[in-house]
């Protein structure tokens, strides 16, 4: 049965983001809707992107009725903060602590005050979707009838962060009168909203349970989207041997350059490729050096674009180059697709790999030896 | 967003009121320090976030807290450590709107709908502070330096009054400050009066007027003259109009044919102001506070007023007043009567009594709503009587106990009942028998008879069919007029020859000035047994 909740599952680089933003802009845009839309996204820098976005394809401004908020934002300000008075008083809540994300267990028993507030009035984030689903409960569902009446959609971009009561949360939204649009990409999993024991199996890359479920249930449709828009296919290719399976992506951007591809440079040659390409750097996490070079983490460049990146790997994406098996790709997926058409990832001696070939390049009058990552290229081409 | 109901904790006389309120018109009536400014001043502190034209926040003094409330917490400084908790003061607005934005259960009576709530509250944060001034006994009030005001929707959202969906307008006639109401009418009404393309196109206009000035030739050479001889650190002056985007505003004053607005009297600037307010669309303005408008209008102009407040639509008013005309014109069942800090609301009033009142404008219905104790009579020649009975009796006038005596008629004796019973307020009636007690007495007020509060007086002898007889049957010996009598409703001893008959027949021919007589004389004469006991019932 065809479900009012859609569940869209892209590949990088898909145009997620701008769909979202045009579907959301051409439902405030027809006059005989009267409630607002809702873009909800997990990061700060998601709502960011998606500001920016709409900014694009609306005349340089935001609209008054698409309302765009972190995922913490929103359960703060259109879940929780209307209906505190069941848990905690009147305007007692005061933000959020962010302190114990992880690991800790909660002692404080279900319904009690403490169990989801700090002394100082602060929600515990890790708690924050439960409070909600709880606080529903409490009012009788005034939680989500007031959502019923405020907006017409919500749009959950980055589905693929969410995880425990998160998840059941997004199944309560789907159950009410509000058409519910979650987009993501089961491959960028970088991390997860918090550490519950609820619904693990669904968490990271197995979220895949949690939209089989859905489906099942008539919840919600899925709808795949495995066509990158964004880099070209080698990077592509790269992309798939990082974190193979079932859902390999293909590309349809066509666009050719002088460096074209994904590459094996060595340390002492980067000074010079950086200089001519002007990449943008990138590392695992802040203890890998990257000489100097100012650069993002790969956790912190998601849902962004670059012409061309320089990666700077750790010990286990070197392993991965030399032959090993990489485990937890997620963040190595995110990176190497950020760049539309180069990576050069820089290590000290090259490897002894048949997926990658020696190459000369080319940097204006100045050759450096390269090694380019070529599997797959004879049975697909370029 | 219309507000439908209000809930005000310790702020003034109001010590825990929660009372509904009308969608379109309401009137506070009330006595001087009921508390009905107060309520205008809780509207304008939840609407605009303003008290008196400041920001609220920035007025909060001790004395602002109730004064029980107050008093109760000061006396307990003395039971240290047992000290009251520190009082807080909270004003709620409960909406009616379509938008469920501002919705949430963040209010006193916990309820899901939207609305605004202003807490006027002790802020934690100086806990440490407040215990150690009060162990070394340094508190001696509230210390309203530890407070926060806080301004929130229901939803627990900060309330921007730039963006709130209520726009108030406080119109207050009572301030008698020309010159800087003037200054603060253009500076900051003109905008909220004007509609968004009327405020561009008057901007564009001033714009347009300061490049003229610019390209004037004479401001060109004086430019021209500035740049050659004044130079500062090599830097080129050059005069000009101010640009800023509200300057146009600070340029503009309001003329009224052809005199300027600070010249115009005190009531007509009222009236432009109260017309301005109510004309609005509903965009720009959507609330309006007026308190006691009826200060400096001519009866006309406040016929007047009272027919814009009628033809009003789409706004909420609030009015505060203490004149009949307006509140019996603008309908009895919009009034909220305010005493000692209780609200009661005349909308249960039945229909035609509310419709009678609107038709009468003259009656003094506000006498009877506000006073302690009423008497209400047939006539001038009743309450004459009636007055110099209670001298008589008490050795002072009735109004010195507190007591009203209002002349109905009897036609309007039943919608005054309406009220009283309403108001549950304790009424004495002293009316004319006509000659049949059953058909003008028993059945006239057959509905009003048994009530508790309405207390009837009449003559029980059917033969003595209103006071005249009445009062001379009192003052008969045998059928004979007694000399007191005689000479208390004489002139140079006009009727001290006269018989019985023409005596009476003087009365009822001569109402009032046999009453006045009366009232007037150094005799003191007996009073029907029914106006005694009239009398006595409030005793």
């Amino acid at each position: 049965m065809p479900s009012k909740n859609l569940v869209k599952l892209s590949a990088a680089g898909s145009g997620k983001t701008w769909g979202i933003c045009s579907d959301a802009l051409s439902i405030v845009n027809d006059a005989a809707n009267k409630k607002k839309v809702l873009i909800t996204t997990y990061t700060n820098k998601g709502v960011e992107a998606i500001n920016r976005e709409i900014k694009k394809q609306n005349f340089g401004v935001l609209s008054e009725r698409i309302f765009i908020r972190s995922w913490y934002q929103f359960l703060l300000h259109d879940l929780i903060r209307p209906y505190q008075s069941f848990v905690a008083g009147i305007n007692k809540i005061k933000s959020f602590d962010f302190s114990n994300m992880y690991g800790e267990i909660n002692y404080f028993a279900k319904g009690k005050s403490l169990r989801y507030i700090n002394p100082q009035g602060n929600v515990l984030a890790n708690h924050a979707s439960e409070l909600a689903i709880y606080l529903n409960s409490q009012s009788n569902g005034m939680v989500v009838e007031r959502l019923e009446k405020i907006y017409s959609h919500i749009f959950i971009d980055e589905i693929q962060d969410m995880a425990g009561n998160d998840l059941e949360l997004i199944e309560l939204l789907m159950d009410s009168a509000i058409i519910i649009t979650c987009v993501g990409d089961n491959k960028q999993a970088t991390f997860k909203t918090h550490n519950t024991q609820k619904r693990k199996k669904y968490a990271g890359k197995n979220i895949w349970f949690f939209f089989n479920y859905l489906e099942s249930k008539g919840k919600a449709n899925i709808e795949y989207n495995l066509v990158s828009r964004r880099f070209n296919q080698r990077i592509c290719q790269f992309a798939n041997a990082i974190f193979p399976n079932e859902n390999n992506i293909s590309t349809c951007m066509k666009e050719k350059t002088e460096h074209d591809g994904v590459f094996l440079i060595l340390r002492d040659d980067v000074h010079i490729y950086y200089n001519y390409f002007k990449p943008v750097v990138l590392k695992y996490d802040k203890k890998t050096s990257t000489d100097g070079y100012s650069s993002l983490n790969f956790g912190q460049c998601k849902g962004m674009t670059f012409e061309r990146v320089l990666i700077y790997p750790n010990k286990t994406l070197i392993d991965f180059i030399f032959g090993r098996k990489l485990n937890s790709q997620q963040k190595y997926y995110v990176a190497v697709t950020r760049p539309k058409y180069s990576i050069a990832i820089v290590l000290d001696k090259f490897p002894n790999n048949p997926s990658y070939q020696t190459e000369i390049i080319s940097l204006g009058g100045t050759k450096i030896t390269a090694k380019r990552f070529i599997e797959g290229e004879a049975s697909k081409g370029d | 967003m219309i507000i439908s109901k209000l809930h005000i904790e310790n702020y003034k006389q109001l010590r825990c009121v929660t009372f509904t309120v009308n969608p379109d018109i309401n009137i506070f009536v009330g006595e001087n320090d009921s508390g009905k400014s107060t309520i205008l001043e809780a509207i304008s502190i939840l609407s605009s976030g303003k008290l008196n034209g400041y920001a609220f926040d920035k007025q909060i003094k001790a004395n602002l807290f109730n004064i029980d409330v107050r008093n109760a917490y000061k006396a307990s400084l003395s039971q240290y450590p047992n000290v009251n908790e520190l009082p807080s003061m909270i004003f709620e607005a409960y909406c009616e709107t379509d938008e469920a934005i501002y919705s949430g259960t963040n209010n006193s009576l916990g309820e899901n709908c939207s609305g605004i709530r202003v807490a006027v509250e002790f802020n934690p944060e100086y806990t440490p502070t407040y215990k150690k001034l009060l162990a070394a006994g340094e508190i001696f009030d509230i210390p309203v330096e530890f407070y926060t005001v806080s301004y929130k929707y229901f939803n627990g959202d900060i309330v921007t009054y730039r963006f709130c969906p209520i726009k108030a307008v406080f119109i207050d006639t009572t301030k008698n400050d020309y010159s800087s109401v003037v200054g603060r009418f253009v500076t900051e009404n003109i905008a909220t009066y004007l509609s968004p393309q009327e405020q561009i196109d008057l901007c564009t206009a001033y714009r347009k007027s300061r490049y003229d000035f610019h390209n004037n030739e004479i401001v060109k050479k004086l430019n021209q003259s500035v740049k050659e001889n004044v130079r500062i650190g090599n830097r080129a002056l050059t005069i000009d109009l101010k640009e800023e985007v509200d300057e146009w505003k600070k340029q503009l004053s309001v003329v009224v044919d052809e005199t300027p607005f600070e010249n115009v009297g005190f009531g007509s600037q009222n009236t432009i102001k109260i017309e301005l307010a109510l004309k609005n669309s509903t965009e720009q303005v959507n609330m309006v506070l007026m308190e006691e408008p009826e200060n400096n209008l001519s009866f006309t102009n406040m016929a007047k007023l009272v027919q814009h407040v009628q033809n009003t639509v789409g706004k909420q008013v609030f009015i505060s007043t203490h004149s009949s005309f307006i509140s019996n014109k603008l309908n009895l069942g919009n009034l909220l009567l305010v005493n000692n800090g209780e609200i009661t609301s005349l909308k249960d009033l039945p229909d035609d009594t509310t419709r009678y009142f609107k038709k009468l404008p003259g009656y003094d219905t506000l006498r009877l709503v506000l006073a302690e104790k009423i008497i209400l009579v047939e006539g001038p020649t009743d309450e004459l009587i009636v007055q110099r009975a209670y001298l008589d009796m008490y050795g002072k006038l009735p109004a010195a106990d507190g007591i009203d005596i209002i002349v109905v008629g009897s036609v309007a004796f039943k919608r005054y009942c309406d009220i009283a019973i309403l108001l549950n307020k304790k009424v004495v009636i002293i009316t004319d028998n006509d000659g049949c007690i059953k058909e003008k007495i028993e059945e006239k007020y057959k509905e009003y008879l048994g009530k508790d509060n309405l207390v009837f007086f009449y003559e029980k002898d059917e033969a003595l069919n209103t006071i005249e007889p009445s009062v001379l049957a009192a003052n008969c010996e045998n059928g004979i007029p007694s000399e007191v009598f005689k000479r208390a409703i004489s002139i140079n001893g006009s009727m001290m020859n006269k018989s019985r008959d023409e005596i009476l027949n003087f009365m009822l021919n001569n109402k009032a000035e046999w009453a006045m007589r009366v009232f007037d004389s150094e005799e003191k004469i007996n009073y029907p047994e029914y106006i005694q006991n009239a009398i006595k019932e409030f005793s």
